[in-house]
């Protein structure tokens, strides 16, 4: 039985051992239905793993996993709900497009047709050919259009858009964005961090397995520092001392500081110099992103 | 070409030395049993009056100097072996040449100093080298219990000479039509009508000029341990050298990943046996299972056909009464005997298709591809029950088509053995097949790097331990772990109905381990 409140994702301490490495230590989520759900972290820190024991393709050496409820153990139900689109899409050579479509939608179950047609023609795919003839990005777009077309309650996806051009990267966007609106989760894990910018609602950080911040974008920016782009005439005074400046780097002719909490401090040191510029933004999601690491 | 070299050579080397291994105990066990069979001179000069069978001249040869070790190992397993090293390179070619293309890591390669032309001479020159490394082997083995060195030199340059010839072959059909498995199939076509060829020239003595037309008959120019013809040599390297010429600079001619005969544009979707996860394995399958289905067949045919010559010659000769007794048989036995002992070398084949077939389950996983099915709503063991069924039913097919095979084989021969007796002994091998593909399950679950190594390995091994155990006289336990040991000679014997039933459940067992194991292991791709 589906428990129609509950998370679309939910794990518990899980926890994945290679031998004596440790992939994922601890993960605690809950991703909620309609939501699009970004999952960042350097290669390494155990997206995939993660992923890979949401789909119960590897077990978990401690803690549980649950999809729309249902155990992730118990394949037969958990992946009534769930379609996976790996970031390296690996398929039968001698299929065509189309006969591979057939094949993976047989398994699935249920197919929206119309909508698979949709989806083919939408991603601009040519499904006549032989896959081993087609590019990483047109294996990926099959990958895509099978996980969609089965109007799947969560869709698990791995770096879903590594080999797509930028106009397929946008209907990419346009699909999640209305699947999320029809009340599908969305779990992507993605490098491409102007992607997950512009579509996720809410984002986890992973470093060395660990989850080192789970929060809204706007949350991440708030929280997060001011950027301040500093040029003064003669020469500067050490702002690294300053509190609330956490890093100072060259930038152009002038400084690009970070502060963290109030800018009062660094204003006052600022105030008797001979300020030529002073711009201030709040960081990108990559900025955000590289001061984790 | 350095690089590229190491690289070839580590991708190959392990099929090299497992060719090299088999082959030296092939040819030892080849010599034991000679000198265990015919102890004495005339019964070995009796051999040559197979010169006067039509079937035994067409599948195996006529035989020169079988009063000799050497010349009875050329004559009895040197068309086998010439068989196994030309199946060898064609794999090994079309795997370097057109696989690497094919998976898109030749690119890798590609882009580094080497032309196209470049790799593909390293890679000829490493497949080169695996044949005349085995060409060694097969020295070292026959030198000594022959001590003809000059024969056994021209039988090891005349089993590498026909490997190189073969991976030369498959290397221009590489640069004529893409895709490994039609370069490769183009390789075994070759070979397949120069084993007919030479058919032909064998089969009465006016056509035996046809010979010179068959790289696969020039072993019976060479005559090792008789004539020792050595001017037949050059025919190998001025044919290798013309192959390697023409494949070189069709290479040239061609981009990387392309085909001079391309077919990719009448590419049709054919929507067939895709509905469930079974049928699809099943449509991957097919092709291969009639491909084996195909080999079993011929062979099992010719063997068939050779049942009333060679049982004739057997049972008109005092001297074999002595083996006879050995192996347990009347005289008036000697023809379903006969089918007995070929229905266990069918049964090692088959038990080497049982573990590749467990195999092919292990590679949709390496190849990461069952994580597209295994993610949606289908369970492990499902999975890899549809895989198990597949297994039983292709065996059972073999099974039949052996039995078949050889049934039809000895109809025209007029040998007095009926369909029945062929369905039996067949049947007899049956708990043995199983049971290693059982062991293919264990592996696949245990250790699925080892799913084709460990059951093929065992299979080779519990034959040769059944063959020279009772001969050399090891203890019983040693000869007891050998499954073929445990098989009685039915039809002529009674079925061991424990022992076969012990097999089975041992089979069921190791199935069952192996499927609680991979439903507890994690899915590991490449």
């Amino acid at each position: 039985m589906v428990d129609a409140a509950g998370a679309a994702i939910r794990t518990e301490g899980l926890t994945k051992h290679f031998g004596d490495v440790v992939a994922l230590d601890g993960l605690s989520l809950e991703v909620q239905r309609g939501e699009i759900f970004g999952f960042l972290g350097p290669n390494g820190a155990g997206k995939s793993t993660t992923i890979r024991l949401l789909l119960d393709l590897i077990h978990p050496t401690a803690g549980s996993a649950w999809i729309m409820g249902i155990p992730s153990s118990d394949v037969a139900r958990a992946h009534q709900h769930v379609a996976y689109v790996p970031g390296d899409v690996a398929l039968w050579p001698q299929l065509t497009g189309s006969e591979t479509l057939e094949l993976l939608g047989n398994i699935s179950g249920s197919v929206d047709a119309a909508f698979r047609d949709e989806l083919i023609e939408r991603f601009q795919f040519d499904p006549g050919k032989r896959v081993r003839s087609y590019s990483k990005g047109n294996r990926q777009k099959i990958a895509l259009v099978a996980a969609f077309m089965t109007r799947p309650d969560v869709l698990l996806l791995d770096e879903p858009t590594a080999g797509l051009d930028p106009l397929m990267e946008a209907t990419f966007q346009d699909l999640a964005r209305a699947a999320a609106e029809r009340g599908q989760t969305i779990f992507l894990s993605s490098h491409i961090l102007d992607e997950v910018e512009d579509l996720c609602h809410r984002v986890a950080m992973l470093r060395e397995g660990k989850l080192v911040e789970v929060a809204t974008l706007e949350k991440l920016k708030e929280l997060d520092t001011t950027i301040f782009d500093v040029e003064v005439d003669g020469t500067y005074p050490a702002l690294d001392a300053v509190p609330g400046v956490i890093q100072v780097e060259p930038n152009g002719s002038g400084v690009r500081v970070h502060v963290k909490g109030s800018p009062a401090p660094l204003l006052q040191v600022l105030a008797p110099l001979s300020v030529q510029q002073l711009r201030t933004h709040t960081p990108s999601l990559e900025e955000i992103f590289l001061s984790y690491y | 070409m350095q690089p590229a070299l190491r690289l070839y050579t580590r991708l190959t080397r392990r099929g090299v030395l497992l060719l090299v291994l088999a082959f030296v105990v092939y040819t030892l066990v080849e010599a034991v049993s000679y000198v265990q069979t015919y102890p004495d001179q005339a019964a070995r000069e009796r051999l040559s009056e197979f010169g006067d069978q039509p079937a035994v001249r067409m599948l195996q040869g006529i035989p020169h100097a079988v009063d000799t070790i050497g010349g009875f190992v050329v004559w009895d397993g040197g068309w086998f072996m010439q068989a196994v090293i030309g199946v060898w390179a064609i794999l090994a070619t079309s795997r370097l040449l057109r696989g690497e293309e094919d998976s898109g890591r030749g690119e890798l390669v590609g882009v580094g100093q080497l032309s196209g032309a470049g790799l593909t001479r390293a890679a000829l020159a490493v497949v080169f080298a695996g044949c005349v490394v085995t060409g060694i082997g097969v020295f070292a083995a026959i030198a000594i219990p022959s001590e003809d060195p000059l024969g056994a030199m021209l039988f090891a340059a005349g089993i590498a000479g026909f490997g190189v010839v073969m991976a030369a072959a498959t290397a221009l059909a590489c640069q004529l039509v893409g895709v490994r498995r039609r370069a490769a199939a183009v390789g075994a076509a070759f070979l397949g009508a120069s084993f007919v060829l030479r058919m032909v020239a064998n089969s009465g003595d006016d056509r035996l000029w046809v010979s010179w037309l068959s790289p696969f008959g020039w072993m019976d120019r060479l005559r090792p341990f008789g004539d020792n013809n050595a001017v037949v040599l050059p025919l190998y390297v001025v044919t290798v050298i013309a192959l390697t010429w023409a494949a070189l600079a069709l290479r040239q001619r061609r981009d990387l990943g392309s085909a001079l005969w391309s077919r990719e544009s009448d590419v049709r979707t054919r929507p067939l046996l895709l509905a469930s996860p079974i049928r699809f394995a099943w449509r991957l399958t097919w092709g291969v299972l009639l491909v084996w289905a195909v080999g079993v067949g011929l062979y099992a045919f010719f063997v068939g056909s050779l049942i009333k010559a060679m049982g004739d010659a057997l049972a008109d000769d005092p001297t074999y009464e002595a083996y006879l007794e050995l192996i347990g048989l009347d005289k008036q036995e000697i023809y379903g005997g006969m089918v007995a002992v070929m229905a266990v070398i069918i049964g090692l084949v088959i038990s080497l298709y049982a573990a590749w077939r467990i195999g092919a389950a292990r590679n949709e996983e390496d190849s990461e591809r069952v994580e597209h099915l295994l993610t949606r709503p289908l369970t492990r063991s499902r999975w890899l029950g549809g895989h198990v069924a597949l297994a039983v039913l292709s065996i059972l097919a073999l099974c039949a088509v052996n039995a078949v095979a050889m049934w039809f084989g000895g109809v025209l021969t007029e040998s007095p053995v009926g369909l029945l007796d062929m369905v039996k002994a067949t049947a007899n091998l049956l708990p043995v097949i199983l049971l290693f593909g059982g062991a293919a399950v264990a592996m696949f679950g245990l250790v699925p790097r080892l799913t084709i190594a460990v059951p093929a390995g065992a299979v080779a091994v519990a034959y040769v331990i059944s063959f020279i155990g009772p001969a050399l006289d090891f203890p019983g336990w040693v000869t007891g772990i050998s499954p073929f040991y445990h098989v009685s000679l039915v039809p002529v014997a009674d079925y061991q109905l424990t022992q076969g039933l012990a097999m089975l459940g041992i089979a069921v067992a190791a199935t069952a381990v192996g499927w609680l194991a991979f439903n507890r292991r994690d899915v590991v791709g490449a």
